[in-house]
């Protein structure tokens, strides 16, 4: 019984301690990234209702250079966009050493593009329309590996 | 006479033989026997009709003598003259110089009857030779063979060459010559008696003598009984007259000078009813009868000297001959003009009756004064039926209107026209005819009438139908050819409606389970919902266009605005390719007439060439040109430039056939089928490589034409 008692009470304390990161961490903005403006502002309004701070952005550029005076906790990023497609952001993170989690929304379910994602060690990727409630866990559990790196 | 060597050279060569007979020597002989033989036909023909000039020159100098009047050396009228000019005319310039030698044996025999002096009868001949060569060639120069002494020309011809310049020329030398051989007293009385019995002969002999040689297949012809009857009827009166008046009064104070008149009558019947030939005949008849009047004394020319006497009687004769010549053959010829115009009429009319084609005529007044046979075949009504408005009742009522304006219009414009519209076959089937017609004019320039034709267009039309259905299915098979290919990027673009309502409405659920929700937030995120449905129900209304199998419509359109559908339609397909396009579209472009689909599937078959012709360009520069441009204002030049490989000059052409690709995958349908559908829009599509980099397809279509729909 006390075992148990003990696990229930670790369970307690790490969701104590967890939120209490998550509400520190919480105030970094998660950043979006989509060229189509529909879309990048039904994302911004869902991250609104999921009471997470929220910054958009309209091309890869953009949020690249946002980068330097302001650092978002994750990023929900499209993979297609004319100019800087969302590899591209990935790579260059990757040159800067940068690893701010990057969560994928795409039109393209291809297989290939998935493990390409993945194997660059994308957060997230989702293949359009997205469920809020996949996107969600998929956002807080990057918000919270970015949360105990911090 | 000395004409066989003449001869020699008119005959032709003998026929070829052929070479195995030529071995025989025998046969051989046998030949140029046939050929000598030939020679001697010839000859002795010849001959015989110099022979026959020569006694007809012979006969006619007698006449001559026997006309000279006592104490003159002159004749009334002398026939040698006229003779030789007919015969000279008649016969090839080569000739002449016999024929004129046989004549001139023929004078001099009777001066050698009538005990002349040699070199004074030679001297005649020579004369009478110049004066026949000098007026037949000068005759020969002003008309053109045949000569038949029909038109004024040719009677112009004979009388101021025969009549005037001739005899005038040759007098001077002829008065000359024969004072200085003793005969007659006074020059100018004899220049004078020459130049009048020249002129007398010439009027009175010469144009019979050219008719009935020139005419001479007329002889042939069958003369009906009543023409025959008048002719007898005419010549009775002419003797009758012309007994009394010449031949009947003694000569004296009592001759009635009216009386003369009398002949006329009928010498004017002679001219209205037979012509030149007629008049000539009456003439020579009056003739006759007044000199045999005048040498016996009778007559009204009888009164002071024979000198005198004959003088009178050429004036009075060249005054009525002259004339009434001239109006025979004015009359004559009005005559043959007036029955060429009947010809060429029977002509039209059998021509225009065994034509295939339908072919009418109008009066001034638009109303209608002839059909042909084939259009009468055509409706299978009756001329009567037909005539003036009665041709409208079969022209289908539906076009009626159309085709009577244009008409009209036309008509009133003396303008050619050319229009389709529905005519009743006598079947009762209305059939599809291509009617034209153009103004008729006379020569004064003088409005006729309209002259047309009609062609029954039913199985073209049918045909071109055809040919127009079947570019349709092959547009349409390649247009879903190609959105097949497209489906990735089609759903693509019908995705992201789709997954911005989708978050929309969760992120409003939401909201809308909070404790206090932001009503006016939900109320944005529901507006944003209803635009996002409705831009997706845009991308589905446009696949359905293009995927639908229709008729081809033709409506008014912008292309600006066609460009800008398509380039919405393809957004996800550029996102996809890297391709960054660079739109150049003018405004207030000229209206053009096409089919909407059709133009569309052309543009995104050039836009997705341009994207994967660039699939090995660097992606910073995969940029598409797209210009709308007004072309030289009377219509549309459409350029879709890629920056990729370019194609081979020699190539620029070829990738418009069928079946010629440069992909993987795809038939190579699309540009050859693109090209189909610019040429039946009226346009045309061509291909050429940029200055810098990459290929321009371009392709032009016309405005729309005001007025049509």
């Amino acid at each position: 019984m006390f075992p148990h008692v003990v696990l229930k009470c670790n369970r307690f304390w790490r969701g104590a301690i967890s939120n209490i990161r998550r509400v520190k961490v919480a105030r970094l903005p998660v950043a979006v990234v989509d060229d189509e403006e529909p879309i990048r502002k039904s994302l911004h309004r869902l991250m609104l209702s999921f009471g997470l701070p929220v910054e958009s952005f309209a091309s890869g550029e953009e949020f690249l250079d946002s980068l330097s005076h302001k650092r978002p906790a994750c990023a929900v990023l499209d993979l297609s966009m004319p100019g800087m497609t969302g590899f591209e952001i990935q790579s260059k993170l990757a040159q800067a050493n940068d690893d701010l989690p990057l969560i994928f929304i795409t039109g393209d379910h291809s297989e290939d593009t998935r493990q390409r994602l993945t194997e660059a060690g994308a957060a997230g990727y989702f293949v359009k329309p997205v469920d809020n409630e996949l996107l969600l866990a998929a956002v807080n559990e990057a918000i919270g590996k970015a949360g105990e790196l911090c | 006479m000395n004409t066989v060597p003449q001869n020699r050279l008119e005959i032709s060569a003998p026929p070829p033989i052929d070479g195995e007979e030529c071995s025989h020597g025998r046969v051989f002989q046998w030949q140029r026997f046939r050929v000598d033989k030939r020679h001697l036909d010839l000859i002795g023909r010849k001959s015989l009709i110099y022979l026959l000039v020569a006694i007809g020159y012979y006969l006619a100098t007698k006449v001559a003598f026997a006309l000279c009047l006592p104490e003159s050396k002159v004749s009334l009228v002398f026939p040698p003259y006229a003779l030789l000019i007919a015969i000279l005319l008649f016969v090839p310039w080569r000739q002449w110089p016999a024929y004129v030698i046989a004549a001139m044996c023929g004078h001099h025999l009777v001066a050698w009857q009538a005990h002349r002096p040699t070199l004074y009868t030679l001297h005649c001949e020579l004369f009478d030779a110049v004066k026949c060569l000098l007026a037949a060639g000068g005759i020969r120069l002003l008309t053109r063979p045949p000569l038949k002494f029909a038109t004024l020309r040719e009677a112009l011809a004979v009388v101021a060459m025969a009549a005037i310049v001739a005899p005038l020329i040759t007098s001077f030398w002829g008065a000359a010559f024969t004072i200085s051989n003793g005969f007659g007293t006074d020059y100018w009385i004899e220049w004078r008696n020459l130049l009048l019995s020249n002129a007398a002969t010439a009027i009175a002999l010469l144009p019979g003598f050219i008719i009935f040689a020139g005419n001479a297949e007329d002889w042939q012809k069958e003369i009906p009984w009543q023409r025959f009857l008048e002719a007898m009827v005419l010549s009775i009166g002419l003797v009758v007259t012309g007994i009394l008046v010449f031949a009947s009064q003694p000569a004296g104070a009592e001759t009635s000078p009216g009386l003369i008149a009398a002949p006329l009558p009928f010498l004017i019947w002679a001219a209205l009813r037979f012509g030149p030939g007629g008049t000539s005949l009456a003439l020579m008849l009056g003739w006759v009868l007044a000199i045999w009047g005048v040498m016996h004394g009778r007559g009204p020319f009888v009164a002071h000297s024979p000198t005198q006497n004959s003088l009178s009687l050429q004036f009075f004769f060249l005054i009525i001959s002259v004339p009434l010549t001239f109006l025979a053959v004015v009359i004559k010829e009005e005559e043959n003009s007036r029955a060429d115009a009947r010809e060429n009429e029977a002509q039209f009319r059998a021509m225009t009756n065994r034509a295939p084609v339908m072919i009418w005529k109008s009066d001034t007044e638009k109303r209608s004064v002839f059909f042909n046979q084939g259009w009468l075949d055509f409706t299978g009504r009756t001329l009567g039926q037909e005539l003036g408005d009665g041709w409208a009742q079969s022209v289908h009522p539906e076009d009626y209107q159309r085709c009577s304006e244009v008409f009209v219009t036309a008509f009133d414009a003396r303008q050619d026209f050319t229009m389709e519209c529905r005519l009743r076959r006598k079947d009762g089937e209305y059939r599809w005819i291509l009617a034209s017609g153009v103004p008729r004019f006379d020569p004064h320039g003088t409005f006729q009438g309209y002259i047309g034709s009609c062609v029954d267009i039913s199985d073209r039309k049918r045909t071109e139908l055809e040919v127009q259905q079947h570019r349709n299915e092959l547009a349409h098979l390649s247009r879903v050819t190609m959105m097949g290919e497209l489906s990735g990027s089609m759903a693509h673009e019908l995705n992201q409606p789709l997954t911005a309502i989708l978050t929309n409405a969760q992120a409003a659920l939401r909201y809308l389970a909070k404790e206090s929700p932001d009503l006016e937030e939900v109320r944005g995120i529901l507006r944003d919902i209803v635009d996002e449905d409705k831009r997706a129900g845009e991308v589905i209304r446009r696949l359905r266009l293009l995927f639908k199998k229709g008729e081809v419509q033709f409506q008014p359109l912008d292309l600006k605005e066609v460009v800008e559908d398509v380039l919405k339609l393809l957004h996800s397909d550029l996102v996809n390719h890297n391709v960054v396009v660079d739109g150049k579209l003018a405004d207030g472009l000229p209206v053009v007439s096409g089919d909407r689909v059709q133009l569309q599937q052309v543009l995104i078959n050039l836009i997705v060439n341009g994207c994967d012709a660039m699939a090995q360009t660097p992606m910073a520069t995969r940029r598409l040109l797209v210009r709308t441009e007004s072309a030289n204002g009377d219509g549309v030049r459409v350029a879709v430039g890629d920056r990729g490989c370019g194609i081979l000059p020699e190539r620029l052409e070829a990738v418009f056939e069928p079946f010629v690709t440069t992909k993987d995958k795809g038939m190579g349908l699309g540009l050859a089928v693109c090209r189909t559908i610019i040429t039946a829009h009226g346009g045309e599509l061509w291909a050429e490589n940029n200055a810098d980099a990459g290929a321009c397809f371009t392709f032009t279509l016309p405005a729309q034409k005001k007025g049509t729909a």
